[in-house]
């Protein structure tokens, strides 16, 4: 048989186009992979093509299109000398192509997960054994025009290889993602599969491209020989690659409402895979539904293999495996007799076709399970979880790029919570920005978290973190320590109720679940490290972290307080003690002192007869103390009751005309027997009714009144009543009286102060010094002051809050 | 016309010696009871003028005579001078109403003299 140039050039450059799908393969693979694993899925592309190529050089070729024998098995061409013969070396480059095919297949299917050496291990076996011997058996004989393998001789037709090269490539990935498995995180348990996305869309869509582009010679040149079929094999392949494209559009507007995607893409390989077997002997219409159906096939199968759990990275196995069969049975189906030229009726072409299928199955599945699965046993064809965790990129090839740098900085930090590492910066890159706001972020966080840490450690109630479950220890800042004498950390990771005194009645367990549940602050017993028990308080708060929740207790050592309330306890009651025995005493003493000031006074009149001066002058002594005793103790009660703030004011509502009409009653007598003249004075602006202590408010003004009789001897007192309501209550008492030195003036408003002057015994003890009166107008929110001049009088003005009553 | 009665209700027997001969130089004529039966019981058969009442007795409290002057309609005109010796002037209003005046210990001689004086019907 001999071949024109043309046929020659036509191949060759079908080769080419074939040699394309390579970078095809690669550009999808790694496009619907993810960065940590693309620089594996592309090196992988290129090592399985060139041990392939190097294998199939050696045996393959062999294998598959040497002298036959009995049409299972080649025996000639090991190791092809290409000098020998110009068509068999073009043979052997465009075929060198379909096998590289075949195997690249696999690597997408199960990316994400092999080791490096199982895949090549995989490539070696596909290209040198799998992929020959059943391509002996559909095509031996190509090369020369015969059809001597034994599937071929049977009347089995693959014109392009949808079952030599796809199908194949499809049950080999079927047989190892059994063995291996799904990647990490596709399948959790109790969820739904969570799809994992792919890193780089656009580059997935160019290698879709460079496929079909690739497609062109991979079908165009199965013909060996550029004749007038060509344009309509290459057609039929763009059109049923076109509708498998809309079908996979179709079906993502149909079943997720959206283009989507990867049904864009698988769609439109299941279409050119599907017409793969029959490109050469169907109609353009056939061509569309071999398309068509081979779409709708990837999809169901793509759904089963979901259903099964069985993880295809890239939907290797539908459209290669499904589609492929579809393919291969369409050409019984549809394929025109004359071109097949088996002289076989319909239905025994349709049935040769599934025989066919059948043991490509057998053949490919069985073959690639065994040898898998003896060498998963000895050698793991699976990379470590760590290693997928962290991607093949890195583990297989100690790759590092700026994204993984990144990835790997944050990984560390995240491991060992040290907010003071940074991640190396390349400068200019979009990752480099991320890493350098990362580090920003960082470094925030590390102030902040600082922060936290010197509040934490320097508060001065003790902090302790602990568990949920268990109440164990979890940290204790330096003030815990301290409070429990435990050394540095020494607490951490013992039960928190170790910290509390074993109680009698319940187990401390359950004490701290009612503290947390009581959300407020409980006073305990604390147990330190070496057994000493003290008064705490204790609040406990649930906190959260993430998704941990945990306990913070907030501990106070009260010892110190306590002490200080039971002595102020102690000094109160001491106090209130204090004033009630001087009530007593006050209220005892004050009748008989009364007796013997009205006794001696009424000797003093003369009402027993007639005293001597000698005698009148003892009398005024006995006067004189009793009053000054008188005048002490209720000063000293008064005094007290301020002192313990028992000092109780009663307000009402009275009328203001009272406090004239009760100075009159009382005072005026005292004033006119000293021959002085009491005017007082209401004025008209005062409202009727007055709001406060009447006794008070009178006990005021009879003490400011008597101490004005006292030291006036000849002229007027004036008391006046002041209201507006801006002021208030204005009370003033004026007197002509001898004046109270400016030295003395300061002194005065002091406890037990009297001023210096010669006892005016007339005027008889009226009440109290005017430290207390002073101290009473305070206690009613009021004021009082005093000017006086010496020789002219003095005058105290009182003013009082014009509170209302209810 | 016959001197104004008045009763002093006090249970220290020296003060009310002072109290009564206070009253008498005053102008009226005085009975001296020491408790709060004994005043009762005068009152029963007396309606005085003026009554000088202790607050503080050995057996019924002065507030309880005072109270008993009140349901009586024939004190209606008469005037009642309330003693006290209680120095945190815890009076209450019950007893500012019901007293003509209250008078805080020591109540001087001549003061009392002079108030009571003021009283005298006219």
């Amino acid at each position: 048989m001999t071949h024109s140039l043309t046929d020659i050039l036509w191949i060759l450059l079908c080769a080419g186009l074939v040699f394309m799908m390579q970078a095809g393969f690669l550009s999808l693979e790694t496009g619907l992979t993810r960065n940590k694993n693309n620089i594996n899925v592309a090196v992988k592309n290129i090592a399985d093509f060139s041990v392939s190529t190097l294998l199939f050089w050696a045996v393959g070729f062999a294998l598959m299109f040497g002298a036959t024998r009995g049409g299972w098995l080649g025996s000639t061409h090991f190791l092809l000398n290409f000098s020998i013969d110009t068509w068999t070396t073009v043979f052997f480059l465009f075929q060198v192509m379909f096998c590289g095919t075949a195997v690249t297949i696999i690597s997408g299917g199960v990316a994400e997960r092999l080791t490096f050496a199982s895949y090549l291990f995989i490539a070696i076996l596909i290209s040198a054994i799998v992929y020959p011997i059943y391509g002996h058996w559909a095509w031996n004989g190509l090369n020369l025009g015969e059809t001597t393998g034994f599937l071929a001789r049977l009347g089995f037709v693959d014109f392009a290889g949808s079952t030599v090269v796809h199908s194949l490539g499809g049950w080999a990935t079927l047989a190892i993602l059994l063995i291996i498995g799904p990647r990490a995180g596709r399948f959790p348990q109790d969820e739904p599969p969570r799809s994992i996305s792919g890193a780089n869309m656009p580059l997935a869509a160019l290698g879709i491209l460079l496929l079909w582009f690739g497609w062109i010679g991979f079908n165009g040149g199965s013909t060996l020989e550029l004749s007038e079929q060509v344009p309509l094999i290459i057609s039929n392949t763009l059109i049923a690659g076109s509708a498998g494209t809309v079908i996979g559009l179709l079906l993502g507007y149909r079943v997720y409402g959206r283009v989507q995607v990867e049904l864009i893409f698988n769609g439109s390989l299941a279409g050119l895979v599907a017409i793969t077997a029959a490109s050469n002997s169907v109609s353009s219409g056939t061509a569309v539904i071999i398309g068509a159906v081979g779409a709708l096939i990837m999809f169901i199968l793509d759904k089963l293999l979901i259903k099964y759990q069985i993880d295809d990275a890239i939907g290797a196995i539908p459209v290669h495996l499904g589609s492929g069969i579809w393919g291969t049975l369409a050409v019984g189906l549809f394929g025109n007799p004359v071109i097949l030229d088996t002289g076989l009726t319909r239905s025994q072409q349709i049935g040769i076709q599934f025989a066919g299928i059948f043991i490509c199955g057998l053949w490919a599945f069985g073959i690639t399970f065994i040898a898998s699965y003896v060498l998963n046993k000895f050698y793991p064809l699976r990379v470590t979880p760590e290693d997928e965790h962290m991607g093949l990129n890195v583990s297989e090839h100690n790759a590092s790029t700026e994204l993984l740098d990144l990835l790997v900085g944050m990984e560390t930090q995240s491991q060992n919570n040290d907010l003071s590492l940074r991640v190396s910066v390349e400068p200019f890159t979009e990752v480099g920005q991320i890493a350098q706001k990362y580090n920003e972020v960082m470094a925030s966080l590390e102030q902040a978290v600082k922060r936290t840490d010197a509040i934490v450690n320097t508060a001065q109630d003790g902090i302790v973190t602990f568990s949920r479950d268990g109440y164990t220890i979890l940290t204790a800042n330096p003030a815990a320590e301290t409070i429990f004498d435990y050394p540095k950390a020494t607490a951490v990771g013992q039960p928190f109720s170790i910290l509390i005194e074993p109680q009698a009645d319940r187990p401390r367990q359950q004490l701290i679940t009612e503290i947390i549940e009581s959300d407020t602050y409980y006073e305990l017993k604390g147990l330190s490290a070496n057994g000493r028990t003290f008064p705490m308080e204790l609040a406990i708060a649930e906190a959260k972290i993430g998704d941990i929740l945990f306990y913070a207790g907030i501990v106070r050592d009260i010892s110190t307080r306590i002490q200080i309330e039971k002595e102020r306890d102690k000094a109160l009651e001491a106090n209130e003690l204090k004033t009630r025995f001087l009530a007593i005493v006050s209220h005892e003493l004050k009748t008989p002192l009364n007796a013997i000031m009205g006794l001696a006074e009424m000797v003093d009149l003369g009402v027993y007869g007639d005293v001597v001066p000698q005698q009148k002058a003892i009398l005024q002594e006995i006067i004189g103390s009793a009053e000054g005793m008188e005048q002490m103790v209720s000063e000293l009660l008064t005094q007290a009751q301020l002192d313990s703030n028992t000092f109780v004011l009663r307000p009402r509502n009275f009328e203001t005309a009272k406090l004239i009409e009760r100075a009159n009653i009382m005072l005026t007598p005292l004033a006119q027997e000293k021959g002085l003249i009491l005017n007082l004075f209401l004025d008209d602006q005062c409202p009727p009714e007055m709001f406060g202590d009447f006794n008070r408010i009178n006990q005021v003004i009879t003490n400011l009144i008597g101490n004005a009789i006292k030291y006036t001897d000849k002229g007027s007192i004036n008391l006046s009543i002041h209201f507006s309501s801006k002021e208030g209550w204005e009370i003033i008492v004026a007197d002509t009286g001898k004046g109270i030195p400016q030295a003395e003036q300061a002194a005065i408003f002091q406890p037990f102060h009297q001023v210096e002057s010669p006892y005016s015994r007339e005027a008889g003890g009226v009440g109290l010094g005017l430290s207390i009166v002073q101290q009473i107008v305070i206690l009613m929110e009021g004021d009082i002051s005093l000017s006086s001049t010496v020789g002219q009088g003095t005058t105290v003005r009182v003013t009082l809050p014009s509170d209302k009553g209810d | 016309m016959s001197q104004p009665q008045a009763l002093v209700v006090e249970d220290n027997i020296n003060l009310s010696k002072v109290f009564s001969e206070a009253l008498r130089q005053a102008g009226y004529e005085v009975a001296v009871v020491l408790d709060g039966q004994a005043a009762l019981d005068h009152l029963e058969k007396n309606t005085p003028y003026l009554i000088l009442l202790d607050l503080h007795l050995p057996d019924i409290s002065g507030v309880d005579v005072l109270r008993w002057t009140q349901a009586e309609a024939r004190f209606a005109d008469s005037h009642i001078f309330v003693a006290s010796a209680d120095g945190t002037l815890a009076i209450d209003t019950e007893i500012e109403q019901m007293a003509t005046i209250v008078l805080q210990k020591p109540v001087r001689f001549a003061h009392l003299q002079l108030i009571a004086s003021r009283f005298l019907p006219s």
